[in-house]
């Protein structure tokens, strides 16, 4: 066989490299081959988790899931139904794992938008409880994350009256901010940035669980246990544990610490009359000097009701004053409470850290004072 | 009775200059237009800094993560200036047969190599982490591999078009991710400037230096100016601007839990506005990441065959070796992480030493070039006022050659 001449081989080469069909045909055969050896789940082989709930129990974790399952048929109509297993393992990957065997399907949390966590859940090192979600079960971290007094798994079985699981009714709640004043919403990314920041110290929406005084009724007679679900109160977490807070000094605290805060603000008036505020805008500015921190808030309201007779320019004057006066009463109860408790719901650590920088001792929240003013202003609408 | 133009006359036309210049350009195997160069700047230079480091940066830098990125990408600004300098002064044909230019070409094939093999590993780490979990290592390995291979043997000419092709609509994707980002950002986050001492700073940071010289292989080509406007610097500009704002983005987000983020840009698509309208929009990000990479590394694999056809007369022992690395290497490794830690390891000093060699090196051999060049260009006619003229372009210089 002759030898191939360099010009030869230049020549081959460069009609290799022009045939623009040969790379169709690799690119076809890849992914035919590709396509072939892909383990493609179909959606009647998954368990979509809409929801799930992590409790602490003293051998390891209580995993609970709340998922869709669609049954297909043969005539392709599709249908979903919505189940909760529960099940304990040492790891929380291991409850999953024991799930997916007691639901014969693969347990995805990619479309799971809720976590919801007990106090006890808390006390896990943050980082291994949710790193090992994201990364292998491919939580998002969009996914927001509540906490409960009550078990887990009750709260996502629990039924509503207005949604076909919990799931949705808390992300709806959160989403359009109709739990309580002010209560802010936090993810998966925000929780671990907050927990592991210098104050280490983040509040989420607690999930309080009732049964309906009155049963919603329905074609077959009244229905049984529906449940209302409430979220005024806030879990706040930090490095030495969890504690709840009450729902007027969560508002304040998220009204310092996010700037994204709507809810509403009951204000007492001097001479016996009451007047409902919706907040518009709350700009707050904390300012590190040394060991010291400043606070102040200017917030925006507008009226939704007055109780009371005033003149336009008394019931302005009196409604910035008592409501600024409120609030700053909140922040400072905050403080004391951050102080008592050791848990720098504040983040007064952060900003005194970010000027000192890697001089600023380590636990040093009693050593940093703190003031605070609130302006408030009230607006024709909002 | 017949006229001729006299030959000097006909050479010297400018659509004749014209011509010249396009063909020069187009029919080049090293020749990019400014405009090109400004595209694989993009492309090429900015992906492997704003996908995989920003998390691996913000484990060891903390909140020094973003002015971490400022210096080095001020390192990195010096090493593209000097490969652009000698690209821009014609310094591949005019030092061509110099000893030094042998070594150069020599040393950066197997850099070249070397940082090929190691970002098409993140590459693999990132598709089998993030997409294809489920899928053999293989698979993405021959995926991944094929248009690396192709594109980089080809040559320049297609990386470039390609690059010239997507530039734009990735540009939009990454704005439009940045603009529809929707999450609690606190710029406060990349402060303080003193998360630790300056001997620290430093001894942490600089293990980051793989990151550097992305865009070596650009020594060996010649840019020609298009239009009046430099390109080159600005798109540079934009894209040294844009891994700074993912930087700065990135820590606002995530603060202390960045290191969680083993992909910054698929992260900012993720926290879109239009998610909870259109579903999640981790995939425009994806396209994103695998086309910048898949020309990034068919660069490197053009750099590395380049500079092997100049150390040592032939591309195909560069072509082989790093076809076989990035292809064998992955499949006999157990776990291909080994690769990504070792590329933040001390090997990262060394990294650091050998861009800001190549850099120093390159600005040497374009003073040399430029002394070439003036050497070889014969003095202009006097003028009528008495002072002499030197062509201003390749295409003027040319046409005065001939």
């Amino acid at each position: 066989m002759p030898k191939l001449s360099r010009a030869g081989f230049a020549r081959l080469r460069d009609r290799f490299f022009r045939a623009k069909w040969l790379v169709v045909l690799v690119v076809t055969a890849v992914l035919l081959f590709f396509g072939r050896t892909t383990d493609i789940r179909s959606l009647t082989q998954s368990a979509l988790v809409i929801g799930l709930g992590i409790d602490r129990t003293e051998t390891g974790f209580a995993v609970s899931t709340l998922s869709v399952i669609v049954s297909g048929s043969a005539g392709g109509d599709n249908s979903e139904s919505y189940a909760v297993y529960s099940a304990e393992g040492a790891t929380v990957s291991e409850g999953l794992d024991k799930i997916a065997q007691k639901m014969g399907l693969l347990v995805s949390l990619s479309h799971c938008n809720v976590l919801v966590l007990s106090e006890d859940a808390f006390s896990a090192e943050h980082t291994l409880l949710f790193k090992p979600l994201v990364t292998a079960y491919s939580l998002p971290e969009q996914a927001v994350v509540t906490a409960t007094q009550s078990p887990p798994s009750d709260v996502l079985a629990a039924r509503t009256g207005t949604t076909v699981a919990s799931a949705y009714f808390v992300q709806t709640s959160l989403l359009q901010n109709l739990g309580g004043d002010g209560l802010a919403l936090v993810t998966v990314k925000d929780f671990l940035a907050r927990s592991l920041s210098r104050s280490g110290c983040v509040n989420i929406p607690l999930i309080d669980i009732e049964e309906m005084p009155t049963q919603p009724g329905s074609e077959q007679g009244e229905a049984e246990g529906v449940a209302e679900l409430f979220m005024n109160r806030n879990l706040v977490v930090s490095r030495d544990g969890c504690f709840v807070m009450d729902e007027d000094l969560a508002q304040a605290l998220t009204m310092l610490t996010r700037s994204k805060v709507r809810g509403k603000l009951s204000v007492s008036l001097p001479g016996g009359g009451a007047a409902e505020l919706r907040v518009i805008n709350a700009s707050p500015k904390l300012q590190a000097e040394g060991m010291s921190v400043k606070a102040s808030l200017d917030v925006s309201v507008s009226f939704i009701e007055v109780q009371g007779a005033y003149t336009a320019s008394a019931l302005m004057r009196e409604t910035e004053k008592e409501a600024a006066a409120q609030l700053e009463r909140r922040i400072l109860a905050c403080h004391a409470l951050s102080l008592s408790t050791g848990a720098d719901i504040l983040g007064l650590e952060n900003e005194v850290y970010k000027k000192a920088g890697y001089r600023l001792p380590e636990n040093c929240l009693t050593d940093i004072s703190f003031s605070c003013s609130v302006t408030v202003t009230v607006k024709e609408s909002g | 009775m017949s006229h001729s133009t006299p030959d000097l006359a006909h050479t010297l036309s400018p659509a004749n200059i014209a011509v010249r210049r396009s063909r020069s350009v187009t029919a080049g195997e090293n020749a990019l237009y400014n405009t090109q160069a400004a595209c694989l700047v993009f492309c090429c230079g900015t992906v492997f800094k704003v996908s995989s480091l920003p998390g691996l940066v913000s484990e060891k830098m903390l909140s020094d993560t973003l002015w971490l990125y400022l210096f080095m990408l001020a390192a990195d600004a010096l090493c593209l200036a000097a490969a652009l300098s000698f690209s821009f002064a014609d310094g591949d044909r005019l030092t061509e047969g110099t000893l030094s230019r042998r070594v150069f070409a020599a040393l950066s094939s197997l850099w070249l190599m070397l940082k090929g093999f190691v970002y098409f590993a993140y590459t693999v780490v990132f598709l089998m982490v993030d997409l294809f979990d489920s899928v053999p290592p293989y698979v993405v390995v021959i995926v991944l591999a094929l248009p690396v291979l192709y594109l980089g043997i080809k040559g320049l000419r297609p990386i470039a078009r390609c690059a010239e092709l997507f530039a734009p609509l990735l540009f939009i994707v990454i704005v439009f991710n940045l603009a529809m980002l929707e999450t609690d950002l606190d710029f406060g986050r990349n402060l303080p400037v003193a998360a630790m001492p300056a001997k620290d700073f430093f001894s942490r940071g600089l293990l980051y230096g793989m990151w550097l010289g992305d865009l070596l292989p650009l020594a060996f080509t010649r840019t020609e100016r298009k239009g009046k406007c430099p390109f080159a610097v600005v798109g540079s500009g934009i894209s040294f601007a844009l891994v700074a704002v993912v930087a700065a983005v990135a820590v606002a987000m995530y603060g202390a839990a960045l290191p969680f983020a083993y992909n910054m840009l698929i992260r900012l698509a993720g926290f879109n506005k239009l998610s909870l309208e259109i579903g999640r929009m981790e995939w425009a990000a994806i396209f994103v990441v695998i086309v910048m990479a898949v020309l990034s590394l068919s660069l490197h694999l053009w750099g590395a065959g380049e500079g092997c056809r100049r150390a040592v007369g032939s591309p195909i022992p560069a072509r082989v070796l790093f076809g076989a690395g990035i292809i064998v290497i992955p499949l006999a490794l157990d776990d291909l992480r080994a690769v990504t830690g070792f590329s933040v390891s001390s090997f990262g000093y060394a990294a650091f030493a050998v861009s800001l060699f190549f850099a120093g090196m390159l600005l040497l051999l374009t003073a040399k070039a430029k002394r070439l060049a003036r050497e070889q260009t014969p003095p202009a006619p006097n003028t009528e006022d008495g002072t002499l003229s030197a062509p201003e372009s390749t295409g003027e210089k040319e046409a005065a050659d001939a």
